[in-house]
C-alpha cells in the first residue's frame, strides 16, 4: 500500500525511519528534500552541544559544602533559641515566686505598727482584724445571722438592700458596694454580735 | 604475600563496582550518604544537563550555574527520591524548571530594562569559548554557523524551545518528553515539529 506524502511527512517529523519513508523519497523530491532539511536541523541543532566546564565537580563540591555549612549554624540557631526561650521562662517563673514570697511580707510591713507602739496596737490588731478583712473584701456579700437589725439601719442606705425581707431567723445577704466606708464597722458591735456575723465570701 | 593476592582477585567479584550501579541504585546510596555515588550520579549526567540548559539559555556560564543547582537540588532531595519514573526524567525536570524559571526572571528583566534604558544589560552573553589557535576559513564558517544556530534557537518561544531541544539535541523520547513537561504526547510532537519547522525557515542557508 503506498502512503500518502502527509503520512511520510509524519513519520519523518517522528523520526521513525524505515524502508516505506526511503523508497518514498526515492521517487518524490519534495519528500526527500523535506526529509533532508529535518536531517540538516537536527544536525545542525546537535553540532551545537557544550559540555560541562572542567571544573564542574570541584565547584559542586564546593557548594555542597557551603550549603552543609549553612545547614550547621541554621540548627544551632533554633537549638539556641529554645534554650534562651527556657532560660526566660524558667527566670519568669521563678520571679513571679519571689513576687509571690515577698508579697505578703512587705503588706505585713506596711501595715503592721511601727515599733514604738507595737505592742500596744498588737491586740488591738487582732480585735479589729474582721474589719480589716471586711475591708479587704473584693466581692461584696455579707450573711448576717441574727441580731443585727438595728445595726443594718446604721449602715449606708445603698450598702444594705436586702434579697430577702428581714426576718430574725432567716440569714440576710447584703450586697455590699466596695468603696462604701464603713462597710461594716465591726467596731460598734458588742462582743456577741460579733460572734454572730458570718463573713461570705465568693 | 599469597594472601594478599587473593584477596585483591576476590575484591571485584564480590563487591559490585559503584559505576555498574544503577541510577535508581545510586540515588539510593546517595540518600544514605554515598559522596561516591553521588560523583558517578555527576559524571554520568552533567554533560547532558549543562548542554541541555545552555541550549535553553543560550548562556554557557549561567547554564553551568544552573546545572550545578539541578545536582544539588538531586543531592538535597535524595533521600526523598521515589523511582517512578527514570531518574533521567526526573533530572530533566528539574533542570527545565530551573531553566524556565530562569528565562521568565529575564523576560522580567528585560521589561524593567525596557523602563530604565540607561541600566546595564549583562545577559545578552554570547557564548564565548577561549581558543588561542588561529581561526581558519572552516572554523570561521563553523563558528558563524554556530551563532547562527544559537541564535535560531533563542528566537523560539519557550514552549518550542524546550520540547525541540529535549527530542534533537537530548535525544529523548516522546513519552519521556511528555513526562517532563507534564504535557500530553500529542501535543510534545505537534510542538517540535512546529520548532523544527521554525528552524528550517531561519536556518535555510546553512542545511
Amino acid at each position: 500500500m503506498r502512503q500518502t506524502c502527509k503520512q511520510i511527512r509524519t513519520q519523518i517529523d517522528e523520526g521513525c525511519y524505515n524502508t516505506a519513508i526511503e523508497t518514498h523519497c526515492s521517487s518524490c523530491i519534495e519528500c526527500a528534500s523535506y526529509l533532508r532539511q529535518i536531517e540538516g536541523v537536527k544536525q545542525l541543532i546537535a553540532s551545537c552541544r557544550v559540555a560541562a566546564p572542567a571544573d564542574f565537580n570541584a565547584r559542586l563540591r564546593r557548594q555542597i559544602a557551603a550549603r552543609k555549612a549553612e545547614k550547621l549554624p541554621l540548627t544551632w540557631n533554633w537549638k539556641l533559641a529554645i534554650a534562651s526561650l527556657i532560660v526566660l521562662l524558667l527566670s519568669i517563673s521563678s520571679h513571679k515566686y519571689w513576687l509571690e514570697q515577698r508579697q505578703p511580707s512587705t503588706k505585713n510591713q506596711t501595715t503592721a505598727p511601727s515599733s514604738t507602739w507595737a505592742a500596744e496596737t498588737q491586740t488591738k490588731y487582732a480585735e479589729t482584724k474582721t474589719q480589716y478583712e471586711l475591708k479587704e473584701i473584693t466581692t461584696p456579700i455579707v450573711t448576717v445571722t441574727t441580731g443585727l437589725e438595728d445595726h443594718l439601719k446604721q449602715l449606708p442606705r445603698r450598702s444594705r438592700k436586702p434579697q430577702q425581707a428581714l426576718d430574725k431567723n432567716a440569714p440576710i445577704i447584703i450586697p455590699v458596694v466596695i468603696g462604701a466606708q464603713p462597710i461594716l464597722d465591726t467596731s460598734t458591735l458588742g462582743e456577741s454580735e460579733l460572734s454572730s456575723v458570718t463573713v461570705v465570701i465568693f | 604475600m599469597c594472601s594478599l593476592s587473593y584477596s585483591i582477585e576476590l575484591a571485584p567479584a564480590t563487591a559490585e563496582l559503584p559505576e555498574q550501579l544503577t541510577d535508581h541504585e545510586l540515588v539510593e546510596a546517595v540518600g544514605k550518604g554515598d559522596e561516591t555515588a553521588f560523583e558517578i550520579l555527576v559524571n554520568r549526567y552533567k554533560g547532558q544537563i549543562v548542554n541541555f540548559i545552555y541550549q535553553m539559555l543560550q548562556d554557557y556560564d549561567r547554564a553551568a550555574e544552573l546545572a550545578q543547582e539541578t545536582f544539588l537540588k538531586v543531592y538535597i532531595s535524595a533521600r526523598k527520591y521515589r523511582a517512578e519514573h527514570s531518574f533521567s526524567t526526573y533530572i530533566y525536570r528539574i533542570a527545565s524548571n530551573l531553566a524556565i524559571s530562569e528565562l521568565r526572571y529575564r523576560r522580567r528583566r528585560r521589561w524593567i530594562s525596557l523602563l530604565n534604558p540607561f541600566g546595564n544589560s549583562e545577559e545578552e552573553k554570547p557564548l564565548d569559548v577561549p581558543d588561542k589557535a588561529p581561526l581558519q576559513d572552516e572554523e570561521l564558517i563553523d563558528d558563524e554557523r554556530r551563532r547562527a544556530v544559537s541564535r535560531a534557537i533563542k528566537s523560539l518561544p519557550e514552549k518550542y524551545r524546550l520540547t525541540l531541544v529535549l527530542r534533537d539535541v537530548e535525544g529523548l523520547s516522546y513519552d519521556e518528553i511528555a513526562r517532563i513537561t507534564g504535557l500530553s504526547e500529542g501535543t510534545v510532537k505537534s510542538r517540535i515539529n512546529r520548532a523544527r519547522n521554525l528552524l528550517r525557515e531561519k536556518l535555510q542557508q546553512y542545511i
